[in-house]
């Protein structure tokens, strides 16, 4: 008897443990990480505009950012992401639809976190940069996130060619703007300051400064962003 | 007749192998299973790269997480070592072979989605692959010993 129910005790207790375990790490694994404090020699690469800022100071809304909505708005929604990310494209379409519904409450910024193992996620960010320069860094954002299955299993390139031409930029101001040094300085120093706040996946969101678990519908992000007004 | 005599020793230590693995395998799908339910999106990391399978629609049968479907098959795995470990019934072993066959091919489908199909890797799925092999071979092998 005793036997027996130190089996049947014992395999109740090993799942027990092992789920507990398992929805534990499950529940964290995805979770944003807090602002860690600033550490003063962190990144040699970190911009020098930004080597003193602090945390709050990065997440600051600045005049050189890509942004939708109401630049006085109360919530401020800062997202690093990578054009390459499949779970960044689900955001980027989210966030689409919410700058439209709450475009009075909300100001949302993009900043570039490029992660190293996706072939193309600086070419496109360099390209949405570039066509920034001649206002149209949302429409090529929108277009890249949108067709991001189609290039990105393929010659990304031309088809980013493809969507400049499509929005009517000038090309050999975009070639031009392409080369420049600053387009590149401008992703590091995002995927830098991004490293000081202890982004380590992506899309990683910040409301109003502080690092939230990315919502896993429109409705729950539209809550959260609304809880913070 | 031999074998009933090999019978009675033999098979405990592929049967705590099983369970074992069994093990393993719950911890994985459960993770899997759990992430799911618990919120948070599959983000891409820096480390591990992208859970672009956990996006996919393959990762759900229905409503129901695939994950589930492996919860549930290595909660029965468990059981029925537990089964035989408690009363010595051959039966509790000798039929296991009937799920552990399908959930290996059922794995094999599985990989064959993520490699051709979907394009991306999940560890975690393969680590899934690797269990449900390791017990379908134990089965077969506990099914001749028993």
């Amino acid at each position: 008897m005793n036997k027996r129910f130190a089996l049947w005790g014992g395999l109740v207790l090993a799942l027990a443990i092992v789920a507990f375990v398992m929805v534990r790490l499950a529940d964290e694994d995805p979770a944003q990480p807090m602002p860690e404090p600033v550490a003063v020699n962190s990144n040699s690469n970190a911009g020098a505009d930004v080597s003193g800022n602090s945390n709050a100071d990065i997440l600051a809304p600045r005049p050189e950012d890509w942004t939708k909505g109401n630049p006085d708005a109360s919530v401020v929604v800062v997202k690093y992401s990578d054009f390459q990310c499949p779970a960044c494209r689900f955001y980027a379409s989210m966030d689409d639809r919410l700058s439209e519904e709450l475009a009075d409450d909300v100001l949302f910024i993009y900043r570039h976190f490029p992660l190293r193992n996706f072939q193309f996620s600086r070419l496109a960010s360099r390209y949405t940069e570039a066509a920034g320069r001649q206002d149209a860094f949302w429409g090529m954002h929108d277009l890249i996130f949108i067709n991001q299955q189609r290039w990105s299993r393929s010659e990304a390139e031309p088809i980013f060619r493809h969507f400049a031409e499509s929005l009517e930029l000038d090309m050999e101001q975009l070639d031009r703007d392409l080369e420049d040094p600053a387009i590149e300085e401008r992703i590091d120093a995002h995927y830098s300051e991004g490293q000081r706040l202890g982004v380590r996946a992506v899309p990683t969101i910040f409301i109003n400064g502080e690092a939230i678990r990315s919502p896993n519908s429109l409705d729950a992000y539209r809550d959260l962003i609304l809880s913070y007004k | 007749m031999t074998r009933p005599v090999k019978r009675s020793s033999s098979p405990f230590a592929w049967v705590v192998a099983f369970i074992v693995i069994a093990l393993i395998g719950f911890a994985d799908a459960m993770y899997l299973a759990a992430s799911h339910y618990i919120g948070a999106l599959p983000t891409c990391t820096i480390v591990a790269g992208c859970d672009e399978v956990a996006l996919s629609e393959y990762s759900t049968i229905g409503p129901i997480p695939v994950a589930v479907f492996g919860v549930l098959f290595y909660t029965v795995m468990l059981i029925a070592s537990v089964v035989w470990l408690d009363v010595r019934n051959s039966v509790a072993l000798r039929y296991l072979p009937f799920l552990t066959v399908p959930a290996f091919l059922f794995s094999m489908w599985l990989v064959y989605l993520m490699i051709f199909v979907i394009e991306a890797i999940c560890v975690y799925c393969f680590v899934s692959a690797g269990t449900t092999t390791l017990l379908m071979l134990l089965s077969l092998h506990l099914r001749r010993q028993v």
